[in-house]
């Protein structure tokens, strides 16, 4: 049993078609468990229906964004310990540093490319095959 | 894997075709100037969300252009760029390419190059972003390859302090997902940026690495952010890249002289180019596709059609079994019969397409318009995914902007007009479609002044084509406008007067087998109302019987059929009848005197009535010697095979092997009218 196979993710995105890429790479790299949430908000409350090994949200939400996903997970105390992992747009600089004070684990660029997600996991968990 | 690459793409074109009608929406809004601040957050969020699409599946024009396109809309949302009409223009053009764009992937049409180009680069010089002397397709927004020092635009202020950085992206760099560029970009926004070009470690090209960048940047930045800014920078790429910096005296920028200390070529990398710029070649289709020769699609057609009829014969055949006898048979010609419809339904679907593929280009001609007239106008469309034939598609470019050219040239009161009569003073022009039955049918609705009868006669008359005195009804003066060379514009104007009139738009749709027709309120609007068949149709009918004709009449137009009681029946004057019916009086139109039957019976009382309301239109009822029943028809074009008749929409063969017409009812209406009209006159001298 590969680590990725007992790791549970959440993808987090308010495009169904980057929750979909995103599902598509996660089950490449072996994943098994993977859900979704469509805003900030929604990841909150499907973070406390199971508990998650990882998340891996979209900065640029309307509905709660990335950042206060993370913030609101620092703050809470089981879901303080979750890592996240955080895609923002490649122009954003100020965004990046935000998560990155507000304690991300990783941050990937889009147009995110399976690779540069698995590096960010592997920096994480170590090897997951 | 492709399978699925393409099953994801798809979604996000959908998503696109959203995303673009939200920024459409906005850029509306916008120029409403009503809650600009959230429109204008809703526009960046849906270009956002586009260029993140468009980078994850490959499409790189389409990012490309989204990523300009976002960065104006950063500066537009930070107020460091104005908020006028020549912004809300370019915003119009911005979400018009995007629109082509995404259509260029869906259907492998190339987008307008030139269109692209200028506003790509409208955009650029609008976003402060470098603009290329050549807008070459699919360039990158910075040219990593300019080996001048290029002076950026930037906010240099008072304390501005000038740094010089070398910059050297590591062998992992691209592979942990960050773009050197956005480190030039980054530092670009910190302040006033020259760009120095170092390509010594660009190798042969057969030994490139397309996954390592073989570039390294010298840099001058002059900017008032201190070096915590630049820290900040060096963290965040620390592990990948050398990013050296030392402060300078702000007189001598002479980046050629910057000592790189400590910079790594780091050879152990295989060096490489950044990532090759993509070619402007249109994408493939989203979904694989094959190419078929039409005849071979109207045969498969034609096909489905011989056996709808078969089938028809086979039910009339065993219409006089048992049913309880033979079970087993009935119920395979149950199934029978659906699988022939659903087989007719994927034949019919193979041509189809759906009208955005033309309604999506009314957005700028409407904005056209509005310029050239002056006029203001928001333009609402539904109904853009209802399928028709793709020749018709094509075919209904021409005639529906003749129809929004002349609601907004004619239609749509101005600004001061619209306030003098108490309506809002921005027009609203409304394209809508739907399927009916086996028709498709697109209304264009404007609510701007409706059609000046008194005028229109008045011009019909000077035209010699009513003659003097007449009183016709304004449904008949309605008409009027689609008679050939009728034009009441006083002054031929660039927009609709173009000698193209309202009797070749008729003609067009009729070319097709359609037909046009309207209705106008005067002060309220006018919609037009365009009836198209679809390819292969399918028609439930109700046969009817006129002497020993046969005639069809669509079961989706029929309200009631009844026998009359003597007291219902109306007699008039100009030898006509009426029907009284539910408070109303109906024109009695009878098929045998319509197309000049043998052997009809000609009292009413003695007859079915069956009463009609064509889509759009107001009820009659049709004078039939009997019904016979119900049954499934395949349309067949009668001026294909023979000519277009009046009141006639298309014949079919009946289950018996007879032939039989199918009645068109809107022009049947308009055709009695016409011949009432004639009669009334030459009783009148």
């Amino acid at each position: 049993m590969t680590l990725a196979r007992s790791l549970r993710v959440l993808v987090v995105d308010d495009q169904m078609s980057m929750r979909a890429l995103m599902r598509s790479y996660l089950r490449k790299l072996g994943f098994e468990s993977i859900d979704e949430a469509d805003s900030g908000k929604n990841a909150f409350l499907e973070l406390g229906k199971r508990p998650y090994n990882l998340v891996v949200s979209d900065f640029n939400m309307e509905n709660g964004t990335g950042l206060e996903l993370l913030v609101n997970m620092r703050k809470h105390p089981v879901l303080k310990r979750v890592p996240v992992i955080m895609v923002t747009g490649n122009n954003d600089q100020a965004s990046v540093t935000s998560v990155v004070q507000a304690g991300v684990n990783g941050y990937v660029v889009k147009p995110v490319s399976q690779d540069a997600l698995k590096a960010r996991i592997v920096k994480i968990f170590g090897p997951i095959e | 894997m492709a399978d699925e690459e393409a099953e994801l793409r798809g979604i996000f074109l959908l998503e696109c075709d959203e995303l673009v009608g939200t920024a459409e929406a906005s850029v509306e809004t916008i120029r409403g100037g009503g809650g600009a601040e959230a429109a204008i957050h809703a526009l960046f969020r849906a270009v956002h969300s586009i260029k993140g699409g468009a980078g994850a599946f490959g499409l790189g024009r389409l990012a490309d252009f989204a990523h300009a396109f976002e960065t104006y809309m950063d500066r537009l949302r930070k107020g460091t760029a104005p908020l006028d009409a020549a912004a809300v223009d370019l915003l119009f053009d911005g979400v018009d390419v995007l629109r082509a764009l995404a259509a260029e992937v869906r259907e492998g049409e190339p987008a307008p190059a030139a269109r692209y180009d200028a506003a790509l680069r409208a955009l650029r010089a609008a976003g402060g972003l470098e603009v290329a002397d050549s807008p070459a397709a699919g360039s990158v927004d910075f040219d990593p390859l300019a080996d001048a020092a290029v002076p950026v635009d930037g906010g240099g202020s008072e304390a501005a302090r000038l740094y010089r950085i070398r910059f050297v992206p590591g062998p992992k760099m691209i592979g942990a997902g960050i773009d050197p560029l956005r480190i030039l970009e980054t530092l670009k926004e910190l302040g006033a940026l020259s760009v120095e070009l170092d390509a010594s470690r660009l190798p042969a090209l057969a030994e490139l690495d397309p996954s390592v960048c073989a570039f390294a940047w010298n840099l001058t930045l002059e900017t008032a952010a201190g070096r915590d800014a630049l820290d900040e920078i060096r963290d965040m790429i620390d592990d990948v890249a050398t990013f050296e910096f030392e402060a300078a005296a702000p007189s001598a920028p002479d980046p050629a002289a910057l000592e790189a200390p400590g910079s790594q070529p780091s050879p152990a990398a295989p060096p490489s180019l950044p990532p090759a710029t993509e070619p402007a070649k249109p994408r493939e289709k989203a979904v694989p596709t094959v190419r078929v020769d039409v005849p071979k699609l109207e045969r498969l057609g034609n096909m489905v059609g011989e056996l709808i009829i078969t089938q028809a014969f086979l039910a009339r055949q065993v219409a006089g079994l048992d049913p309880d006898a033979h079970r087993q048979l009935f119920r395979a010609l149950d199934e029978m019969s659906q699988h022939i419809r659903d087989l007719a339904d994927s034949a019919t679907s193979i041509r189809a397409q759906p009208l955005r593929a033309v309604f999506s280009r009314f957005g700028a001609l409407v904005r056209e318009l509005e310029k050239s007239t002056g006029k203001r106008v928001r333009l609402e469309i539904t109904g853009d995914q209802v399928e028709i034939d793709k020749t018709v598609v094509e075919r209904l470019s021409e005639p529906l902007t003749h129809l929004i050219r002349n609601s907004i040239d004619h239609g749509v009161e101005d600004a001061a007009g619209r306030a003098a009569a108490g309506k809002d003073p921005v027009g609203h022009l409304h394209l809508r479609a739907e399927q009916r039955g086996a028709q498709v049918v697109i209304e264009l609705v404007d609510d701007g002044k409706g059609i000046d009868r008194s005028r229109v006669l008045a011009k019909a008359v000077e035209r010699g084509l009513v003659p003097p005195g007449a009183t016709p009804s304004d449904q008949e003066i309605d008409e009027l406008i689609f008679l050939p060379g009728f034009s009441t514009a006083e002054a031929v104007t660039s927009v609709s007067g173009r000698g193209v009139g309202m009797d070749a738009v008729r003609q067009a749709i009729g070319e097709m087998g359609g037909h046009v027709g309207l209705t106008s309120r005067p002060g309220l609007g006018t919609t037009f109302s365009l009836h198209l068949p679809l390819s292969l149709a399918i028609l439930d009918a109700m046969v009817t019987l006129v002497g020993r004709q046969n005639y069809l009449i669509p079961i989706t137009a029929i309200v009631e059929s009844l026998r009359p009681a003597a007291a219902s029946v109306v007699r008039m004057d100009d030898a006509g009848a009426m029907l009284a019916w539910r408070g109303a009086l109906l024109r009695i139109v009878p098929l045998g005197a319509e197309f000049g039957v043998r052997d009809w019976r000609t009292d009413p009382t003695q007859c079915i009535l069956v009463i009609v309301r064509p889509s759009g239109g107001e009820p009659f009822a049709l004078q039939v010697d009997d019904l016979i029943g119900q049954e499934p028809v395949v349309v067949k074009s009668l001026e294909k095979n023979y000519r277009k008749v009046k009141g006639v929409s298309g014949a079919t063969i009946l289950g018996d092997g007879r032939p039989a017409l199918i009645l068109d009812l809107p022009t049947l209406s308009a055709a009695t009218l016409a011949r009432r009209r004639l009669e009334r006159q030459a009783a009148e001298g």
